[in-house]
This record gives structure tokens, sequence and C-alpha cells, in this order.
């Protein structure tokens, strides 16, 4: 039983660490996206769910939402609010052509990298002396998450034949994307919390979580005073 | 370990302060890693001159192709794109002291480079454009009364059709070859 356990983990690290590399479409995606024209359900369905399993941000944000949920039936409420969000604004970014500048959309969505972690320790009703209804701020979060996925596409010169269906297609893969990425996550708390020391891994584990979400915050700010575009 | 009723409330077994240090050390590190690695690697912001000590700000020597500048006072002038790349070669016979023309239909400001040579013997070239709008009008850019192979860089000065005018002024044929690379609508052949 200790060596499957051990096995899963290590499995789980493997399946996720090396994809977790880039946030953006890579540039052999970005020569398909842009030269290609009319409906693609498949490939676009692949691109959606190779962002989201490879997009650390999204990662880093599911996984300090199912943190503390021990039962399967709250990850699927808090993962469809959140899925909710993100569709909605996906769509509604893409279609609608508006534009927000990418950088400012990822600083948001580091700083719901910290913000949930900071929920998980009981932060706020500690510090701040209420409590932040937390579906609704997954689903306020997804709807920034939207927009950041819907950036990456407006990067592109998409066509507009079958745009609309390949928008779907994508938003579809995400989601898929998310199942798999769930999949490896929760597999990995429920091996930690089987420690007897999980409250205290806990704690560090969502101090990490304030660190990646901050420095994203940053290196996103960083990109909106310094990069391009 | 109870498996709270309210599963958001599940907070950790902490005390402020344990809290308030942890944020301050996350908080901390988020910002030292940010300045010495993160923003020397990514933007070329070296504040603190460690990310040149670990070898990182070189991550944005390398030109990256998206982000290519040209400098203004370029010493070269820079063409046009505009359609497909083609590239074609033309061999032509020319009969005893007759003439002919090999013109590429260009857009305004598209580059071509071409080369061109003759089977030996010189010929009289002008290689000229005319106006797409008023053929009849034409431009003289080069002109040589006894020249057997040539080769640059052009750049049309406007829309139309640009090329040369070879006369054979011998008394045997001469063949001439002629490559053109670039930015061109058609290339073709007029007597």
């Amino acid at each position: 039983m200790r060596l499957i356990t051990q096995l899963l983990l290590a499995m789980t690290l493997l399946l996720v660490m090396p994809l977790a590399s880039a946030h953006g479409v890579a540039e052999g995606d970005r020569a398909f996206l842009e030269s290609s024209s009319g409906l693609h359900i498949i490939p676009y369905i692949y691109l959606g769910a190779k962002h989201m399993v490879t997009g650390y941000d999204h990662l880093l944000f599911l996984f300090g939402v199912i943190f503390f949920l021990y039962r399967l039936k709250d990850v699927g409420i808090y993962v469809t609010l959140f899925a909710l969000g993100h569709s909605v604004t996906l769509l509604f970014g893409v279609l609608s052509g508006i534009h927000i500048n990418a950088y400012i959309i990822d600083a948001i969505i580091g700083l719901s990298v910290a913000y949930k972690a900071l929920d998980n320790i009981g932060f706020f009703p500690r510090f701040c002396g209420f409590s932040i209804n937390t579906k609704a701020a997954v689903l306020v979060f997804g709807l920034f998450h939207g927009f950041g996925l819907a950036t990456k596409l407006q990067d592109f010169n998409l066509s507009a034949d079958g745009l609309v269906g390949n928008i779907i297609s994508f938003n579809i893969g995400v989601e898929m994307g998310q199942m798999i990425a769930l999949f490896g996550m929760l597999m990995l708390i429920i091996l930690l919390r089987k420690s007897q020391h999980f409250m205290r891994y806990a704690f560090a584990a969502n101090m990490a979580l304030v660190t990646a979400g901050v420095t994203l915050t940053i290196f996103q700010l960083s990109g909106y005073m310094w990069g391009t575009v | 370990m109870g498996h709270g009723m309210t599963t958001q409330q599940q907070h950790v077994d902490v005390s402020n302060q344990q809290i308030i240090k942890g944020l301050v050390i996350a908080t901390a590190l988020a910002v030292v890693l940010s300045v010495t690695v993160v923003l020397p690697a990514e933007y070329n912001k070296d504040f603190t001159g460690i990310g040149g000590l670990l070898g990182l700000t070189s991550l944005n020597s390398a030109p990256a192709g998206e982000d290519m500048e040209i400098k203004s006072d370029a010493a070269f002038i820079l063409a046009g794109s505009e359609g497909e790349f083609a590239s074609k070669t033309i061999t032509i016979e020319i009969p005893e002291y007759e003439g002919v023309e090999v013109k590429a239909l260009m857009q305004k400001d598209n580059g071509v480079s071409f080369s061109w040579q003759t089977d030996g013997l010189p010929v009289y070239m002008d290689m000229h454009g005319e106006k797409l709008e008023n053929p009849n009008e034409f431009e003289s850019y080069k002109k040589a009364t006894a020249i057997a192979a040539d080769n640059g860089i052009f750049k049309a000065p406007f829309e139309g059709t640009h090329g040369w005018y070879w006369q054979n002024m011998s008394d045997s044929p001469v063949t001439v070859t002629v490559t053109v690379a670039g930015f061109y609508q058609s290339l073709k052949t007029k007597n």
C-alpha cells in the first residue's frame, strides 16, 4: 500500500512538473493558429487542454482552491464555479474583441493565487475582521482567468472563419485540461493529507503559494512596465 | 483532525504571530526572487547586479526575431515584402542587332535581388521601370553601352514593371540569363 502511494506521488510529480513550463502558447502552436482558417475542433481542444495543463498560474490557483476541500462534492462545486467564470470571459473576451492588457490580467491572476493562500490560512477573518465569500471569490477570479485565456488567444490573428466553434473547442479543451490537472493535484493533496504533519505542511505550502503569487504579480507588473506588446 | 462541516473554514492551526512571520518571509522571498532573478532574466532589469553575476542578464542579449529593432540611420534601405516570395530564372536568346525586355511587376517599395549575365558578349543595357497607370512614362535606373553581367538589390520606387532592356549590338545571337528573387507578382519577357 505504501509503495503504491509513493508510486502515485512520483507519477503525479512527473506528470505535472515538466509540463508546467510555460504559460504562453508555444511557437509551433502559434504558427498553426495563425495559418489555419475554418473550424478545427480537435486541434483547438488540444491547445486549450495544453494551455491549461501547462499554465502554472491557473494550476497554482486551482491548487489553492482545492487545498482544504475534503469532499469531492465541494471540489465539484468550486471547480464548476471557476470553469463558469473563465468560460464566460474567454468567450466574451475573444468574440467581443475587447482587448485587456495581458500583463494586468496576469498580475491579477497572480494576486488570485496569493489571495487563495491567504484565505486558506484564515487570514481575512483573523486579521481583517471579515470573511470573503469563497465561492464568490472563486467565480470572480474565474472571470479574470478567462480574460487571461482570451488575451492569449487574441495575441494571434485568428481567422474569423469558424471562430466561434474554435473558441468553444478551445474552452472545452481548457475544461478537459483542468480535469487532468485537477486529478493529479487531488492525488497529491490526498497523499499529503495522509501525513501526520499535514497541518504544518499546509501552512508552509500556502506560504509557498503566497510567494509564487506575489512573484507572478511582480513579474507581470514588470512586464507591463518594461515588456514588449 | 475533524472534518469540518463548513469546508472553507478548514484553517491551519497556527498562531497569528506565526502567520505574520510566515507572510513576511513569503513576501520578502517573492520580492527578492523577483528583483534578483526574474527581472534580470526576463526584462534585463538588474537593479542589484546579482542577475548579472548569475549570468541571467545574458538571456536578454540574444536578439529575438520578434523584437528586432532597426536603427533609423541604417545604411541600407528597407524594402517591403508584400505578397509571396518568388524566385525565377529566365534564359532568353537575343538575335543579332535586336533587343528584348524582361520586366517584373512590383508594388511600390517592394524589393528584389537580381543577377544576370550573357553567355559572353557584352550588350547594351537599360535598367528602367514603367508606371502601372502610365506605361509610356518610364524612369531609367542604370544604363551601360557594353556590359556582360550585373547584379544588385532593387527597391521599386513606384508600382509598375521594372527590369531590363538589353540590345544585342553584335552580328551573332547572345543568350542572357537573369534571376530575380524577392517580392514581385510576375516576371515576363517582352520583345
